[in-house]
């Protein structure tokens, strides 16, 4: 059986024009493990003997602030934001259950102006739990390259 | 001897004593097709190395908790895929504040990449594929630049034949239609 050609498979077409220096490949995992060594996931035990007074200080008011900004974004600049969103979002579910096509579900956030950029602060998990596939249609969509 | 399949490995990986055995393993068998694919996203090798590393690290850090609702491969293609298109993000960051043509300095970049010897039907193609929904691009990817088969796909994907076809052949029609209207 012969392959299909595609239009774009003309005689100078080159399906992997990409190389890769000599012996790439040969210690890959060995450089992909010292950097996993050098990255563990385990937090790192902080000495108490390291940590002054000052810096308990300083940290906890640096936690004040940080909670702080979260919260003033989280009372004044996300509500209206995040409803607008959500409401997207339930539409955008209801949409998929339906077993749409991906194609069209593309089209769906077009035609209904579903601002995916400003939707990718949203916490992600949330709608990983509703359907993994969308969250990755959505960071996608977000990019918009 | 008979190969560990990928729940095995996953099996010894929670093994502290197996893991980083592991894990090699799980390299051996997926971090070519893995960069392969990176590459594709992001066209010069020195941002696909460093990209497949975070994302082996990633892997790595993430895979205690993997719950298997997808194949291994699959998983671990989408880690991939997330973070190129962080890169990729950051990038177009970047060239927001530069004031050269942001297209330009995308090729100049491909085109001082050593390792790149794509024309202009490549970033033609390049260019459509990016523009595909998401799971048709995963589709087209797997099919076309991987050689897997529908039956491997489906496994990994957990998706009937039926529908890859029907995603492969949408996406080929698409393309087809940017090729033609380009014409």
């Amino acid at each position: 059986m012969s392959e299909e050609k595609y239009i774009w498979e003309d005689k100078e077409f080159n399906k992997n024009p990409f190389r890769v220096p000599d012996g790439y490949f040969d210690h890959l995992s060995d450089r992909i493990l010292s950097r996993v060594n050098d990255n563990p996931v385990e937090s790192i035990k902080v000495s108490r003997r390291i940590i002054r007074p000052w810096m308990v200080w300083a940290s906890s008011a640096a936690a004040v602030l940080v909670m702080g900004w979260f919260g003033f974004q989280n009372l004044y600049l996300r509500p209206h934001q995040e409803a607008v969103f959500q409401e997207g979002v339930s539409l955008f579910v209801d949409y998929y259950a339906q077993e749409l096509h991906e194609g069209e579900l593309a089209d769906y956030i077009a035609d209904h102006q579903i601002d995916l950029t400003t939707s990718s602060t949203v916490d992600y998990n949330y709608l990983i739990q509703i359907e993994p596939e969308l969250t990755e249609e959505m960071i996608y969509e977000s990019v918009n390259y | 001897m008979q190969q560990l399949s990928d729940t095995e490995l996953i099996s010894q990986f929670r093994n502290p004593s197996l893991k980083e055995k592991a894990f090699r393993l799980i390299l051996a068998r997926y971090q070519e097709k893995l960069y392969w694919h990176i590459r594709r996203l992001v066209l010069v090798h020195e941002d696909a190395d460093d990209i497949l590393q975070n994302t082996m690290i990633k892997i790595w850090n993430g895979l205690p908790g993997f719950r298997e609702t997808s194949g291994l491969y699959t998983w671990m293609y989408r880690i991939a895929s997330n973070e190129a298109i962080t890169f990729l993000k950051a990038k177009q960051r970047d060239r927001a504040v530069l004031t050269d043509d942001p297209d330009d300095i995308v090729k100049n970049r491909v085109k001082s990449d050593p390792y790149f010897d794509g024309d202009a039907v490549y970033e033609k193609l390049h260019g459509v594929i990016n523009q595909l929904p998401p799971k048709q691009q995963m589709v087209f990817r797997m099919k076309y630049f991987d050689d897997m088969t529908y039956e491997d796909m489906s496994t990994e994907l957990k998706t009937s034949v039926g529908a890859l076809k029907a995603s492969f052949h949408h996406a080929v029609r698409k393309i087809q239609s940017a090729f033609e209207n380009s014409d």
